[in-house]
């Protein structure tokens, strides 16, 4: 029984078509990033699979349960905003409690004196406060909870939104972009408790974000969403190293894939401009392809003496030490932009702007994509 | 800028603000004046502001033994509160709608409200009458409040107001299991309190104040609102008497300015509220 079953989902609004017939499978337990640049639909679907949208066609199960017909509040889902979205006039304490209270008690329990008076709803109230509290400690604002929203920092204010989410238990979470109103340092610490809560609720996540490294670090498994069409879904190390299309190798790394035109030699090398790459055996001779090559994925060499198979040749134009890595680029000789190579930083010792260096790829290493951008297999 | 250019300026621009504050507050001043003079000095040609001989009391005593003002007092409390009351229990749902939902009518329903506010509030007043009349309403406090029940002022404005409110937060509470009355009354009611205070001061300065309407409806003193109720005072032999008329007449008007001054920063807050942030 899957988690959440997204079958075949398009959106317009208007004229502008934003989600173009998205199918997504998430497991029970799962945590499912979808990483995607801004405006590529990623809230519109959140929302659609809450129920706070309608979509023009497909259906959403949840559970195992179709959920089209239902209203936000009957789907048991719960969901954390990049805004937050605290009630600005209730406190902490009756910001997490709401959920709570509108399911365990009546309307008319709810009303001003009934509230305090009615042994149904002042226990009602007993056991809310109980759970607010649990959730609040297990977030660390305990201390917070009379406060209103305005009183909190960012950081305290996105803890109030999760205990908000995961005090009602629900059976699946939805999260979009919660950690991109934190500064840098406070995203990093947010990631683990992020995944922690995940592992403690055990129930599927849904998790939004435009962010890589979070994507790749908290995630069982990565959508790539562009355009409102979801590109690839696999574990991150895999999205990363068997990028399924173009657009998907472009978009994931950091500093960028290197990419060069080129076209598939009789003996299985790919002719680009300035040299001649490894890894087109198998693919029919003349194919006309983008060879990709991630910056971590080149030999370094220094003599400038090259043209031997399998390797380019180039100048360096500019260095960026970051202490830990260390980024040549470089202009090739056969032209086009510069390449970009991550190189051990105690290279810097034999590099400067102006060195002339080889560069080849690692065996096996050469990502070839045909011109529309589709990922070509070429392994022999 | 200089000190020669601005300070004449500076000095320029208050000596006509200080003109037009007297010849706005002179009446008000003289008012005074008049509800504590005898009747004796009222009509003296010298021009004196505070009387030689106190006579404040037996003016404030005539006017409320001449006719019941405690009673138009009350009556303009009630129908203020209540006509406030019942606006907002109309606007805040209407403008929920008309500002959040999305709903086939929406557009045109929005447009007949901006066309609400192009008609003059006199309009409606004959078939209100005739309504009131052949339910058998006239003269009570229904006839003073339903026809004021629905402002379309007020749904407009608070409809502005809800624009401001993120759309995350309405979404947050359909998701916290919140119906869409609930969201009104828990999420939007609270938010709206700045634009509310600023609706609330407006309506109920000008249903203190409405003359046209109670005329109509209003046969008996005891159903008299403030305003018409001055005008009974003045229809009274002590009409002549001025020194009790105009001590009534400060007495209707008291509540109101108190009101202001006390509220004075939230009215004024109320009416910047446009550059004011969800
Ligand atoms: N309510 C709406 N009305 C019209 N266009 C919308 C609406 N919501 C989103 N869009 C448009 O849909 C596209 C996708 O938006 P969104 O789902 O918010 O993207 P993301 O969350 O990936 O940044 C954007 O181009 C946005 O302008
Ligand atoms: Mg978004």
């Amino acid at each position: 029984m899957s988690g959440v079953s997204i079958q075949r989902i398009s959106k317009s609004f208007g004229q502008t078509r934003v989600l173009r017939d998205v199918s997504l499978e998430v497991g029970p337990r799962e945590f499912l990033t979808l990483l995607g640049p801004s405006g590529c639909g990623k809230s519109t679907l959140l929302r659609i699979i809450a129920g706070l949208e309608q979509a023009d066609e497909g259906s959403i199960a949840l559970g195992g349960q179709q959920v089209d017909g239902l209203l936000p509040r009957q789907r048991d889902v719960a969901m954390v905003f990049q805004s937050y979205a605290l009630y600005p006039y209730m406190t902490v304490a009756e910001n997490i409690g709401l959920p709570l209270l509108m399911r365990r008690t009546r309307a008319w329990q709810r009303l001003p004196l009934i509230r305090r008076l009615h042994p149904v709803a002042r226990a009602a109230a007993g056991t809310i406060a109980t759970d607010v509290r649990r959730a609040a400690e297990a977030l660390q604002i305990a201390p917070y909870l009379e406060r209103k929203p305005s009183q909190l920092s960012g950081g305290q204010r996105q803890r109030v939104a999760l205990a908000r989410a995961m005090v009602r238990n629900p059976r699946v979470f939805l999260m979009d972009e919660p950690l991109s109103n934190l500064d840098a340092k406070l995203r990093v610490s947010a990631r683990a408790e992020i995944a922690d809560l995940h592992r403690r609720a055990g129930v599927a996540f849904i998790y939004v974000t435009h962010d890589q490294a979070e994507a790749m670090t908290m995630s069982d498994r990565v959508g790539l969403m562009m355009d409102g069409e979801i590109l690839q879904v696999a574990p991150p190390g895999e999205i990363y190293d068997e990028p399924a299309a173009l657009r998907v190798a472009e978009f994931i790394g950091s500093p960028k894939i290197n990419t060069l035109p080129g076209v598939v030699r009789a003996d299985g090398g790919v002719a680009v401009p300035g040299g001649v790459l490894e890894g087109g055996s198998g693919l029919a001779a003349g194919t006309e392809v983008v060879a990709g090559i991630r910056p971590e994925h080149w030999i370094l060499g220094m003599s400038g003496a090259s043209g031997s198979l399998g390797a380019l040749s180039g100048t360096v134009r500019h260095l960026e030490n970051l202490g830990s890595d260390l980024f040549l680029y470089a202009e090739s000789q056969g032209g086009g932009p510069l390449l970009t190579v991550r190189a051990a930083p105690e290279t810097v010792r034999q590099v400067s702007p102006g060195t002339a260096v080889a560069l080849k790829p690692r065996p096996g290493r050469v990502l070839l994509f045909d011109r529309s951008g589709q990922r070509l297999r070429a392994r022999p | 800028m200089n000190g020669a250019r601005t300070l004449p300026f500076a000095i320029f621009r208050h000596v006509v603000l200080a003109a037009g504050a007297v010849v706005m507050i002179a009446p008000f001043i003289w008012l005074l004046s008049l509800a504590v003079k005898p009747a004796d000095e009222i009509f003296t040609t010298d021009i004196r502001l505070l009387p030689i001989r106190w006579d404040a009391e037996r003016n404030f005593t005539e006017a409320f033994s001449k006719v019941p003002l405690h009673r138009y007092l009350l009556n303009g409390v009630i129908v203020t509160a209540a006509i406030f009351f019942l606006q907002v229990l109309v606007a805040l749902p209407a403008a929920y709608a008309l500002a959040k939902l999305r709903f086939g009518l929406s557009r045109p329903l929005f447009a007949l409200v901006l066309l609400g506010l192009l008609i003059p509030g006199h309009v409606p007043a004959i078939p209100h009458y005739i309504m009131l009349s052949s339910a058998g309403l006239l003269n009570s406090y229904a006839a003073l409040v339903l026809p004021s029940i629905i402002s379309v002022f007020g749904i407009f404005w608070i409809r502005q107001f809800f624009r401001t409110v993120p759309d995350d937060l309405i979404h947050a509470a359909r998701l916290d299991g919140l119906s869409e009355f609930s969201i009104v009354w828990r999420i939007m009611l609270p938010a709206a309190i700045p634009a509310l205070t600023a609706f609330g001061i407006l309506s109920v300065v000008f249903h203190w104040n409405e003359y046209f309407w109670p005329l109509l409806v209003v046969t008996s003193p005891d159903m008299a609102t403030p305003a018409l109720g001055t005008v009974y005072l003045r229809n009274t032999e002590a009409g002549t008497d001025y020194g009790p008329l105009m001590a009534g007449t400060a007495i209707i008007t008291a509540p109101l300015v108190i009101a202001f001054l006390l509220a004075q920063r939230r009215f004024i807050e109320g009416m910047t509220l446009t550059g004011l942030k969800g």
